[in-house]
């Protein structure tokens, strides 16, 4: 644990996390106003696409290699919900 | 070193961080689902690698990171390709209007709701959809039968 080490874990909680929330914010915008169910899956799928950013911003902030694992199953959680929601979109009645 | 290491990764950080807030404005402001879906799915999934980057040179003393963050990249840049192509199909299969300004359409009328496929024009699809109902079985072709008899 040095200063750089600090400093770049100071960075990641200050800076970097309120930006994410502004781009989730923009994203929730979407989620909320979207014309058609497409577009609010649209905007879920780059929600979970985010929120692995988040994570790893998250884990370096508080140094633990254990979100990286976290980031890669949302990652394929987000996928699997993603082919779920296309087939649901398509074959609905 | 360490310096250099850091300093790296928190400029990828700050790049991811630059194409989320370029992907959410684009999913704001374009005026179609077709083009807010190019949004996010170029954009998000760079941002998303370039934090994958970013959190394997900040654990650079820890090698089986750097191998996760290496299936995550490929992970996310072989599915999301994959995801966006499935909302779009099912989508433009189920209506979705495509924007008024739009040129052309090429798939208008390609779309065959009875069997869930596209065909790739009106007429093949008119074809293709017309022998079942009105020729006997003689005139069906032998691959046509096998399918009908195959489970």
């Amino acid at each position: 644990m040095n200063d750089y080490q600090e400093m770049l874990q100071l960075f990641m909680i200050y800076v970097i996390l309120p930006l994410l929330t502004i781009g989730m914010l923009l994203t929730l915008w979407r989620l909320v106003r979207g014309p058609t169910f497409a577009d609010r899956v649209v905007a879920l799928d780059k929600l979970s696409v985010m929120a692995i950013g988040l994570i790893l911003a998250y884990g370096i902030g508080l140094d633990r290699p254990v979100y990286v694992d976290i980031a890669l199953i949302v990652a394929m959680l987000s996928f699997l919900a993603t082919v779920g929601f296309g087939y649901y979109i398509e074959r609905r009645v | 070193m360490e310096l250099l290491l850091f300093g790296l990764s928190a400029l990828l950080m700050l790049i991811s961080t630059f194409f989320f807030i370029v992907s959410g404005i684009g999913l704001v402001r374009m005026p179609d689902l077709y083009m807010r879906m190019s949004a996010t799915s170029k954009a998000a999934t760079l941002g998303a690698a370039c934090a994958f980057l970013a959190g394997a040179l900040y654990f650079y003393d820890n090698p089986s990171v750097a191998l996760r963050v290496f299936a995550g990249i490929l992970f996310i840049f072989a599915t999301a390709p994959i995801g966006a192509h499935m909302i779009g199909r099912a989508s433009y299969a189920r209506g979705v209007k495509v924007w008024e300004g739009a040129v052309i359409d090429e798939m208008k009328g390609c779309y065959d709701r009875s069997t869930y496929s596209f065909y790739s024009s009106p007429q093949q699809h008119q074809t293709a959809a017309a022998p079942p109902d009105e020729s006997g079985p003689a005139a069906q072709a032998p691959t046509a039968t096998s399918r009908r008899t195959t489970p």
